[in-house]
């Protein structure tokens, strides 16, 4: 488990993290998400062990990070401009990360290049998506407990990211690896996410389970008959109202059955419950805070 | 599960001799070049070989095996710890599972290692050399040990102050420049405070503790001067190898509490950071001052340069540290800086006259070294035969201490030493109580109160005895003297009888003693005599002119005089030619040409000079290198020219 206490972080004298807290549990998948500059990679540096907070404490399995030897054989952290040493070819960083990790599977690294079909060239000639492949093949041979990325998915074309998606949601599968994943992209996350962290300006300023998340908002169209009284609403807590002619749409923050039972005692002339993008809630739930939502997922 | 807990990861290691391996492959062929090669090279030609001397290896050229040490164990640093400079490469190494003290350790046992091994080859194949062939005569075990000793000695501290520095800063070009300026600033330092302070105190004699002290303060300055022999101070030493050692140990803190977000910034830690400001503008403004000083000499001109240089290093500290030419939002740092600055100033001027007008009571006084050579506790700086002159007697050192006040009162002449006719002075009072006061003036004879002062001094035995060669000599030991005119050419006649030399050295001891000093003047005396001792490999040099009496006539009574007399009445004419004008006047007047002999000197330095030759009767020739300078003519000479 990693646990991230109330962590603060000055650059210079520049606040870029403030009392910052999460936790990723055992075997899940957490997406870290804001805009560019908003403190997700330092959070992620911290939590490698790269930095160390000014304020508050980062603990895996109960222990601190920084300089901890034992914790960061278990982390594997791949930032988000992807480093290898100069001129090594994918064997020979094969054979510094065995050196490094004592878990390293080097025939699961070789089963991984071949069946990216990766060549054993330096790593520097590959493209970037190639590139990134190979970091994928290097952190999943090295066996982590736990795997931080910074924007992992971007410039992977489509059939590859489902690819790397399937690996890693059958490594948190079969070995509970906990995984930290940071995005501004909130549609990517959507299916691939268990919990989501929303930092803003160096703060965490909304922390939720994606199920939880999904059963507590509900969309509903409907249309009642002419002079029907819609007093019954008024008891829901609607975040958002539409109407075109004389169709309603209701963003409802109630569980499921509850709205479906209301709704079917009034008869209305029709009644869809529709699917919510993850978006839509982020917007709609938020209400007055959603407008800074929308300015930070793109 | 078992984890490999071991934190020396043979993949570090790899990695380093991968990065760094050719520089210590290219330092080994580069050593070998210019030691052993060289060594081998030079015996087997029997030309060269007879110019080799048995010593010191490092006299094979000296300066490349300097420049090596001082550049590759920089390099060295540098390429191994230049993860520490790109966020990239930090962020990598520092997400590993290995911790900073382990990495810090590895990196510095590589560098180290990949430093040792090409010295240590080339001592090997020295050994060789020395062992089974014939160039074992040109060098020992000693000088190959101490060779290694002080090649691997400057090598690794020079390693270590750039990992220091590798640890300091967060870029890759600062670390080059911080490495330097970390090794030469301390002597670097000292120099400009010396040259600063002489700007405002004057007698401070910068020479002196430029010559003594300052070279140790870098490794880079005190193996330049000493790498030919092996007069390196165990003192010294050991400041180097605690100062090393410290080093060491600072280097693992600071990387074990370096902010790595801090990777791209030029000074990591912001406690130094001030430190740096400052000390740029510090530096700065006294290389200002003193730049505007060697120019103007001028004391307004050296605030100028103060102002100027403060400004500079304050934008270059600014731009630097902030990574933007906009600097001066920041001003109020300056202002502090100038606010710090008239208090040390005006410190300065309060100590000022007691430091000028320090001179000791007579009765504190064990000794005084009087003399030009600030250097006088080394028996190199004197001309063979002569020595310290050091007065002891009271009345001695009251003429030193008169002539020091009037030169004082005088005022400083300093600024003026570019212009003609000033002489150094330096004076070192040995007290009784083991203190020292060192003094070094620039004066001119010019004033008469001081030219009395100085012809008393030299008037002393004292001053004689110092600054004559004959009184420093065993007489015994003398096999030869050459007697020659400094005028006339081909005029040499050598004296080898026993008993003449003994009497013409005995006549010209007299003769000193009684002669007057020749102060304020260049004039070349007429005759010299070449004294070759067995002890000196050089002759011991007495000239003189027909003041001197009694050596004039041994001289005549062994019959050498004749040769060299130089009278008007041996002289048909003169001719002078001017330097430069379309001027030139025959002579044949005696008073005049007698004149003009009593003021030959050798090539003036000055415009307004003339060549002399002259047509001797005897069939003799003048030398070719003597000149008279406008100011000495004959007054009717300068009639005739002016017509």
């Amino acid at each position: 488990m990693i646990k991230a206490v109330e962590i603060s972080k000055k650059f210079e004298r520049k606040q870029v993290l403030d009392q910052v807290g999460f936790q990723v549990r055992p075997g899940t998948i957490y997406g870290l998400l804001g805009s560019n500059g908003a403190g997700k990679t330092t959070i992620m540096r911290i939590l490698a062990g790269i930095l160390k907070q000014d304020k508050g404490c980062v603990l895996i399995d109960g222990k601190a990070v920084f300089e901890n030897v034992e914790i960061k054989q278990r982390i594997i952290f791949m930032p988000d401009i992807l480093y290898f040493l100069p001129q090594y070819t994918v064997k020979q960083m094969g054979k510094y990360y065995a050196d490094m990790y004592a878990n390293w599977d080097q025939q699961r690294y070789d089963q991984l290049i071949s069946q990216f079909q990766l060549e054993n060239k330096k790593v520097s000639s590959f493209s970037k998506g190639m590139q990134r492949q190979v970091a994928f093949c290097l952190a999943l041979a090295a066996k982590p407990d736990y795997l931080i990325m910074d924007e992992p998915l971007d410039g992977l074309d489509a059939v590859v990211r489902q690819r790397i998606k399937g690996l890693l949601i059958n490594d948190v599968a079969e070995r509970n690896m906990s995984v930290l994943i940071s995005s501004h992209n909130l549609r990517e996350m959507e299916n691939l996410c268990d919990d989501i962290g929303i930092v803003h300006k160096g703060k965490m300023i909304l922390e939720r389970n994606l199920d939880d998340m999904k059963s507590e908002v509900q969309k509903v169209q409907f249309a009642l008959r002419k002079g029907q009284d819609t007093q019954f609403l008024n008891k829901l807590n609607i975040l958002h109202q539409e109407k075109r002619g004389s169709i309603h749409l209701l963003i409802i923050k109630a569980d499921r059955h509850e709205v479906e039972a209301l709704f079917a005692a009034q008869h209305p002339v029709v009644l869809d419950m529709l699917p919510l993008s993850l978006e839509e809630i982020f917007i709609y739930e938020m209400g007055g805070a959603g407008y800074a939502i929308e300015n930070i997922l793109d | 599960m078992p984890l490999k807990t071991s934190s020396i990861k043979k993949q570090i290691i790899l990695y380093d001799l991968r990065q760094v391996g050719w520089v210590s492959v290219l330092y080994f062929l580069a050593l070998f070049l210019i030691v052993p090669l060289q060594l081998i090279i030079q015996y087997s030609n029997p030309k060269a070989r007879q110019f080799m001397e048995k010593g010191s290896l490092f006299l094979y050229t000296p300066e490349f095996q300097w420049i090596l040490s001082i550049t590759v164990p920089v390099l060295m640093g540098v390429l191994l710890f230049r993860y520490l400079h790109s966020k990239q490469d930090s962020d990598f190494i520092h997400s590993l599972p290995v911790r900073r003290s382990a990495l810090y350790h590895q990196h510095l046992a590589a560098g180290a290692v990949l430093i040792i091994v090409p010295v240590a080859i080339n001592a090997l194949i020295l050994l060789g050399l020395n062992s089974l062939t014939g160039i074992g005569g040109y060098f020992t075990i000693t000088h190959l040990l101490s060779w290694i000793g002080i090649m691997l000695f400057l090598n690794l501290f020079m390693f270590l102050a750039t990992v220091f520095t590798a640890m300091i800063t967060g870029m890759l070009s600062m670390h080059l420049v911080l490495t330097y300026i970390f090794v030469l600033l301390p002597a670097g330092f000292m120099l400009l405070l010396i040259f600063n302070i002489r700007t405002i105190f004057a007698g401070f004699p910068v020479e002196y503790y430029l010559d003594i002290s300052l070279a140790k303060y870098s490794p880079i300055s005190y193996f330049w001067f000493f790498r030919g022999d092996m007069k390196l101070s165990w003192i010294v030493l050991s400041v180097y190898i605690a100062v090393g050692i410290l080093l060491y140990i600072a280097a693992n803190w600071l990387y074990i509490h370096r902010s790595l977000e801090a990777t791209s910034q030029a000074v990591v830690y912001s406690f130094m950071r001030p430190l740096f400001r400052y000390g740029v503008m510090f530096c700065s403004m006294m290389a200002g001052g003193l730049f505007f000083y060697t120019m103007s000499f001028s004391f307004g001109w050296v605030v100028t340069g103060y102002i100027a240089g403060s400004l500079a290093g304050f934008v270059i500290a600014e731009s630097i540290l902030r990574k933007t030419w906009k600097v001066f939002n920041n001003f109020k740092a300056y202002l502090f800086f100038v606010a710090f600055l008239v208090i040390v100033f005006g410190t300065m001027y309060f100590v000022k006259g007691t430091y000028v007008n320090n001179i000791p009571n007579v009765s504190e006084v064990e000794r005084v070294y009087f003399g030009d050579s600030y250097g006088y506790e080394d028996s190199d700086w004197f001309t063979l035969g002569t020595k310290p002159l050091y007065f002891t007697d009271k009345h001695d050192i009251g003429l030193v201490q008169q002539l020091q006040k009037r030169i004082i009162d005088l005022g400083d002449v300093q600024y003026e030493s570019q212009l003609e006719d000033t002489y150094p002075l330096f004076i070192a009072y040995e007290l009784k109580n083991g203190d020292k006061v060192t003094r070094y003036y620039t004066y001119s004879l010019e004033d008469p109160e001081i030219l009395r002062l100085q012809k008393e001094i030299e008037s002393s035995a004292n001053y004689k005895h110092a600054n004559s060669p004959v009184f420093n000599l065993k007489p015994e030991e003398v096999y030869k003297i050459d007697v020659e005119s400094n005028a006339i050419k081909k005029s040499s006649s050598s004296v080898t009888d026993r008993e003449t030399i003994l009497t013409l050295i005995d006549a010209i001891k007299k003769d000193i003693e009684a002669s007057e000093p020749r102060v304020n003047t260049e004039a070349v005396p007429l005759y010299k005599l070449e004294l070759f001792t067995s002890e000196h490999n050089d002759y011991l040099l007495a000239e003189f002119d027909d003041t001197y009496k009694n050596t004039i006539n041994v001289l005549k009574d062994i019959g050498i005089y004749e040769d060299l007399e130089l009278i008007p009445e041996n002289v048909n004419n003169i001719q002078l030619e001017s330097y430069f004008l379309d001027q030139e006047v025959m002579i044949d007047d005696k008073d005049e040409i007698q004149h003009i002999l009593d003021h030959l000197v050798y090539y003036s330095h000055k415009d307004n000079a003339f060549y002399v030759t002259a047509q001797l009767n005897k069939g003799q020739n003048l030398n070719d290198q003597l000149s008279i300078e406008y100011d000495d003519l004959p007054q009717s000479i300068k009639n005739q020219l002016e017509e």
